[in-house]
């Protein structure tokens, strides 16, 4: 197998227009290496860009600057060259599966469509084994969107993105269109699909706990740039940053012993406007360890003293600060 | 095939018929009638109803039935011939400019913008002005009247449909813009826009009956009940029914294509759930449930 990650991005920047002079920096900077064959998990509170993020990687959006490439090519290479080969190498899951089928399509019509637009053969085939291989009896098949319930809509979303047997699937918060009770099962439905078919899922989520049960690594997302990264285990009982401490803190634990002792770390304020970021770290108006050095210096994204990689003055492997 | 049978059967027939009953008649016209509707007869000029002649016959001697029977097939064909003009022209460029956008957008916008502006009659009268009258003249100039409310309606269908993120997903899947735009924006275009159109039936041949009464539209010897009424004006006293007939052959299809306009938007267009439509809702409710159900028993 090649060695390049699946997915790359090197200083991605997205802004949007909102006024002459004026931009929103969804996505600030964002570098990113994704090995094939990993469950990556992307967190963040509402507003840090991690769905612009998700929709730059597949190209629906057009990032503003940076370079993002795709199992070792860049994206605009494909998009130019090979958009159909890009089809089949990275395919999304939408948030919404309701909107993302087609009203007027039955089930079958919606799953045989990227068939016929790569001219596959023995569709009817094809789309049967995807019905199997999400959980869906064939009785679906005949029926419009509106007639099935949350949960099997986002199984045919999730089926439809299989039919050309990706390699890579891109998912923009798939469960959190979904009621309590069916997220579990996607959720075993996404472990089951990642592990027999080898997938690498990059899953945008706010819900943590979902992340920590899946996901083999982890990155977290505050105002368009991403803070740290790491395995998962690492981050969720060892985080580097401030801010995935006080995110990471807001997960509840199912025994009551920690539950009811468990440091819970309380953030300040609203983030700031995307529009306008506060000069040095990112996020030196609400950390709760904010020195000199943050209001001056923004911290990149290094190894740090914890392994993985954070953004941090405080926790740089090569060089230790000092207060 | 199956799902359009089971839903012939709750179509509103009573509203369906009057419409049938009028493209029916208009296509057997060559059959029904029992006179050339042209032919002339000064044996019997005004004549009232009787064996040889069911309606009578106007100042010529021209049996009436026949008339009315031909005239029948003169509005649907000139009807049907700038509805289509005018629905491919107008969803061909209010599709474009939607799905084109920008400056493109922008300028047709403002060409359809101009044409809504006026009343479609002023404009029709205008161009056969330019054009003068005749039959083809007046089949242009009604397609000009008429094209911009579908060209409007296109283009926002186009544009609400382009931000559904089932759009996006083609798009994903390596869908190219014809593959979009024909399997995706076209049905979904159609759907909305030929429901008007059958509204819009009604108000032309209304139109086309205007521009004939003012002389402008469809040429003498061809029977047409515009021009009817006003050849039979003059003899009103003599034979009313030469007027009555033909203006209550032209209410009733009017009425007929509104009533049928107004069906199709109803059953579109969610309505106040109150009484009836609320036990329906719920009924329909619980068949859906039924429905999820059984997809959810796993086999």
């Amino acid at each position: 197998m090649p060695d390049f990650p699946a997915i790359q991005t090197s200083g991605v920047k997205v802004h949007f227009r909102i006024a002459p002079g004026r931009f929103v920096k969804a996505v600030d900077g964002v570098d990113l290496a994704i090995p094939a064959g990993t469950f990556h998990g992307i967190v963040g509170e509402s507003g840090c860009g991690k769905t612009t993020l998700a929709r730059t990687i597949v190209g629906l959006q057009s990032a503003t600057e940076g370079e993002i490439s795709i199992a070792g090519r860049s994206l605009s290479n494909w998009r130019r060259a090979d958009r159909k080969g890009l089809a089949r190498k990275m395919q999304f899951v939408f948030q919404d599966p309701l909107g993302s089928l087609s009203r007027r399509q039955t089930i079958e019509q919606s799953l045989e469509e990227p068939l016929i637009i790569h001219g596959v053969p023995d569709r009817r085939k094809r789309v049967e084994a995807l019905l199997d291989l999400v959980g869906l009896p064939r009785t679906a098949l005949g029926r419009l969107p509106r007639s099935l319930s949350g949960g099997q809509r986002q199984r045919v979303g999730i089926a439809r993105a299989l039919a050309l047997d990706p390699s890579i699937l891109i998912c923009d918060e798939p469960l959190s269109a979904l009621d309590v009770s069916i997220r579990a099962q996607i959720v075993a439905l996404f472990a089951d699909l990642q592990a027999k078919l080898g997938l690498t899922i990059v899953m945008i989520a706010h819900d943590l706990a979902v992340v920590r049960e899946i996901c083999s690594s982890v990155s977290v997302m505050y105002l368009g740039r991403i803070v740290e990264s790491g395995a998962t285990e690492r981050v969720f009982d060892d985080a580097a940053h401030p801010y995935s401490q006080a995110l990471l803190s807001a997960v509840p634990s199912p025994d009551p012993r920690i539950e009811t002792t468990r440091e819970r770390v309380i953030l300040a304020g609203d983030p700031p406007s995307p529009s306008n970021p506060p000069a040095g770290c990112r996020f030196n108006t609400r950390c709760p360890l904010v020195f000199e050095r943050c209001r001056n210096e923004e911290p990149v994204l290094n190894p740090a003293t914890h392994g993985g990689l954070a953004a941090c003055h405080l926790s740089q492997a090569d060089q230790h600060a000092t207060i | 095939m199956t799902e359009l049978l089971k839903s012939l059967r709750t179509w509103p027939w009573h509203i369906v018929a009057p419409v049938l009953l009028f493209v029916a008649v208009a296509v057997l016209a060559p059959w029904l009638t029992p006179y050339d509707p042209a032919a002339q007869d000064y044996m019997s000029i005004l004549q009232g109803p009787s064996w040889a002649h069911w309606l009578g016959t106007d100042y010529l001697g021209r049996d009436l039935l026949s008339r009315i029977i031909g005239g029948a097939r003169v509005s649907l064909t000139a009807m049907s011939i700038v509805l289509l003009a005018a629905l491919i022209l107008g969803v061909v460029v209010g599709s474009l400019a939607g799905y084109i956008g920008g400056r493109f957008e922008v300028v047709m916008i403002s060409a359809i913008d101009i044409f809504l502006a006026l009343p479609s009659l002023v404009i029709a009268l205008a161009l056969i002005g330019i054009m003068g009258p005749g039959y083809w003249s007046m089949i242009v100039a009604l397609t000009l009247a008429w094209w911009a409310n579908y060209a409007r309606m296109s283009r926002a269908v186009v544009v609400a449909e382009l931000r559904q993120p089932y759009i996006e997903a083609a798009r994903i899947m390596g869908a190219n813009h014809l593959h979009i735009f024909s399997r995706h924006i076209l049905p979904s275009v159609l759907a909305l826009v030929v429901v008007y159109a059958s509204a819009d039936a009604g108000a032309l041949v209304l139109a086309i009956a205007t521009l004939s009464f003012l002389g402008l539209g469809v040429e003498p010897p061809t029977p047409e009940w515009g021009q009817m009424l006003v050849d039979g004006m003059g003899y009103l006293e003599d034979n009313p029914a030469l007027v009555i007939l033909p203006g209550l052959a032209l209410t009733l299809v009017v009425v007929s294509f509104n009533l049928l306009g107004e069906a199709f938007a109803l059953s579109k267009v969610p309505r106040p759930a109150r009484g009836l439509t609320l036990s329906r809702r719920r009924r329909d409710r619980a068949k859906e449930e039924a429905a999820r159900a059984q997809v959810e028993a796993r086999p």
